[in-house]
């Protein structure tokens, strides 16, 4: 008896409904009930009857060994580790100890129908078991009266029927009247109940002492033919936990033994499934519309982005403001002609930090034939001061990351340090600081009027400004999908992607080509 | 209470052949080939709370949530108002924190990934009269790829340039607002605004993303 560690708790909230159109009666559950820590492996339980057929299985080829082995010591072992086993029908009654007693005592005219059914079954129990009587598990049927107790305690009724209105939305007949029919009605087909309880008293106490565990609930519907199990039946290696009035820890396992499908029915509900699934979609697809966006051209990959300007920070100004501009390369389209903006005035708080939060995004697509460069982003931070005076505070630039995903960035930025005392100064009082015309100047010095080739930053001197905080998101889309992911389950690389896209596009045009020679042969032919 | 449903055979796949319980599985399979699937976007979490507010004690927020064209709500609230909470001040710091929790849960389904959902929240003072005195602006989109992301919204709140509206704000509290708020939400004329950071919110996200794949989609 090994710890096995496939075995786990399972919820006991777990509730599990079944539709079936097989007699009920087939309906077989098998209980295990076993102390944790000692029989760890359920399947290992035998019940009563099984271990004792063994036993005389045993008892012979023992004999027939010559060999003498002490097998009642084994049965009387499991018995004391409080473990049972068994197999409950349908509105199988199975007495408890406290019920062999009662019942099995008094079969006297006064006893009830059922109770006088319940004499034989006492007596047969008595007879059975005598005073050793061991088993933990039994069962109340729908006639007896704790059943219409739980039922009263419970309003036991299965989710499918609680979801049915009571009445009709629109209802001419009196309410009342209705009302009273749907009861006389619901009496004659409700559902039917069973209980399977456990007693992990000791079998000295007095029975009113006793106090029963409720195992499992089993509820059928004959109208709907639904069977209700709370708590579900568990698949093998789950357990559920109950805890003895005693504060005992007992797991016990519910195992379904009939079978309450046939294949016919399983095909049924999977079609009824992919029915279910398919009004899902034609749902959404409805809502949504069919086609999904695609690149603007059919070779470009699509390149979308989102995100914010956080905050900036160590900036030595009163108002900030961040200006952008998205600077796509040779080979990058996009919807709009220019992306850029600027936040609002934000004053800088006595932390340094001035918080910005605009959202920003842009819809590019990149047409792959080109060398890939990325996009850029180009960052101008201006301050204004108490007369309303601009001054450029710092510029910093990142190129927009091209694998999808979240990015938290932070913009280094600089600022042109004014080579003379005088210029700074006038930057100071006058605010007189323009040494680019345009921010992408930054990078590509053309576009300062520069005509050099190669540009050099030698004289230039800058002063370390703040930081900008970016969040970006990227989203990307392949241009042809529907051959990327053939592709990419078939697990062939981009070279035979290309390949494939190229054969097929001579393909196409040696088809164009002999339509046209048939068309011209059609033609010589008519004239 | 958890209601699960089976609808398969497969709780007793050793009870049955095998043939007869593969059957069901390889139908559905091609049968999913051929029904049209839009792409859906599950965004489940909580505004957590707010940090670094400096005045007031009790904090609220109004969140709403909202999405471009081609995305299309199909389950969830998309705006709602968290609980006034009284928040602690942090020690040696003239800042709070303040925890709501509010659960986030909405659904999309879309067309195209142009617009993807933002989120906006407006945070809010309740003073001791009664008033309800804002506090902040923030937005954020959502993180495209899947997974837990914990989110920090940094808050701002429009200034009052005039002297005469400080000195009101000064003596009998209140403060301006954006006639649109949902200009907050946007770029559009931010740079007419004048504005001083607030505080931040935080928010915590699950993304799950589903058949984005099969439009060539890739969210990281």
């Amino acid at each position: 008896m090994n710890i096995d560690s496939r075995i786990h708790e399972r919820s006991i909230t777990y509730h599990g409904i079944y539709r079936t159109h097989d007699p009920i009666a087939h309906f077989t559950v098998r209980i295990k009930v076993w102390r944790p820590g000692i029989i760890v492996n359920p399947e290992t339980v035998e019940s009563p009857e099984e271990s004792a057929t063994k036993q005389r299985r045993r008892k012979r080829t023992a004999s027939a060994g010559g060999r003498s082995l002490d097998f009642s010591r084994d049965f009387q072992n499991i018995q004391t580790q409080k473990c049972d086993t068994l197999r409950v029908k349908w509105q199988e009654k199975i007495l408890s100890w406290g019920e062999v007693l009662r019942y099995g005592s008094q079969a006297g005219p006064e006893a009830a129908k059922s109770d006088s059914s319940y004499y034989a079954l006492a007596q047969k129990r008595l007879e059975k078991a005598g005073s050793n009587f061991t088993q933990l598990i039994f069962t109340y049927v729908d006639q007896d009266v704790e059943c219409d107790a739980f039922r009263r305690k419970n309003q036991y009724s299965s989710p499918l029927l609680k979801s049915i209105p009571k009445s009709n939305i629109v209802s001419s007949k009196d309410h009342s009247l209705s009302e009273s029919s749907r009861e006389s009605d619901d009496s004659s087909t409700r559902e039917e109940l069973m209980l399977i309880m456990a007693d992990f008293s000791p079998r000295n106490t007095d029975e009113s002492r006793v106090t029963p565990v409720l195992l499992c609930a089993v509820s059928f519907d004959p109208r709907r033919k639904v069977i209700s199990v709370k708590p579900d039946f568990s698949s093998s290696g789950e357990y559920y936990p109950v805890k003895s009035p005693s504060g005992e820890l007992f797991h016990y396992c519910l195992e379904l033994e009939s079978h309450l499908k046939s294949p016919l029915e399983i095909l049924k509900d999977s079609r009824l499934l992919n029915e279910v699934c398919r009004h899902h979609h034609e749902g959404i697809s409805s809502i949504t519309g069919e086609e999904f966006e695609k690149p603007l051209n059919p070779d470009h990959c699509r390149f979308h982005f989102h995100g914010l300007i956080l905050d900036a920070c160590k900036f030595n100004a009163r108002w900030i403001s961040v200006r952008y501009l998205l600077n796509a390369p040779e080979g990058w389209k996009s919807n709009e002609e220019i992306v850029y903006g600027a936040t609002q005035w934000s004053s800088v708080s006595s932390r340094g930090k001035a918080q910005f939060c605009l959202p920003i995004s842009a819809d590019l697509s990149f047409n792959s034939s080109y060398e890939c460069r990325a996009p850029r982003l180009f960052f101008q931070v201006m301050s204004l001061d108490w007369w309303g005076c601009q001054r450029t505070e710092g510029y910093g630039w990142i190129a927009v990351p091209l694998t999808p995903g979240r990015y938290d960035v932070t913009v280094k930025t600089w600022r042109v340090l004014f080579p003379t005392f005088q210029a700074e100064m006038r930057r100071f009082f006058l605010a007189a600081s323009t040494p680019f015309a345009d921010v992408r100047a930054i990078v590509d010095p053309s576009l300062n009027g520069s005509k050099a080739h190669c540009w050099s930053r030698y004289g230039f001197q800058t002063i370390t400004a703040g930081e900008i905080r970016l969040q970006l998101d990227v989203v990307t889309q392949e241009s042809s999908f529907g051959l990327s992911l053939l592709t990419s389950r078939a697990g062939v690389d981009d070279a035979l992607h290309k390949s494939i896209e190229i054969v097929l596009e001579a393909f196409r045009k040696a088809r164009s080509r002999m339509y046209e020679a048939r068309l011209k042969l059609n033609q010589t032919v008519v004239e | 209470m958890k209601i699960v449903f089976y609808f398969g055979g497969y709780r007793n796949a050793d009870s049955f052949p095998i043939f007869l319980n593969l059957f069901p599985v390889c139908f559905m399979q091609i049968f999913y080939c051929h029904s049209v699937q839009m792409a859906e976007l599950h965004l489940i979490g909580q505004l957590v709370g707010a940090i670094d507010f400096s005045s007031g004690s009790c904090l609220f927020c109004k969140w709403s949530v909202s999405a471009g064209g081609s995305w299309r709500l199909l389950g969830g609230a998309e705006s709602g108002q968290t609980q006034t909470a009284a928040g602690t001040m942090v020690t040696g710091s003239e800042s709070g924190q303040w925890f709501w929790s509010h659960p986030i849960d909405v659904h999309y389904a879309t067309k195209g990934v142009q617009g993807w959902p933002k989120l906006m929240c407006q945070v809010f003072h309740l003073d001791l009269h009664g008033r309800c005195v804002l506090e902040g602006y923030g937005v954020t989109h959502f993180p495209a790829s899947p997974g837990l992301h914990q989110v920090t919204i940094p808050c701002w709140k429009p200034c009052s340039g005039s002297l005469k509206d400080q000195l009101v704000k000064t003596f009998l509290g209140g403060s301006v607002v954006l006639r649109n708020p949902q200009m907050a939400a946007g770029p559009e004329d931010r740079y007419k605004l004048k504005t001083s950071g607030s505080g931040s919110v935080l928010v915590e996200i699950n993304v799950i993303s589903r058949h984005f794949n099969k439009f060539g989609v890739h969210l990281g």
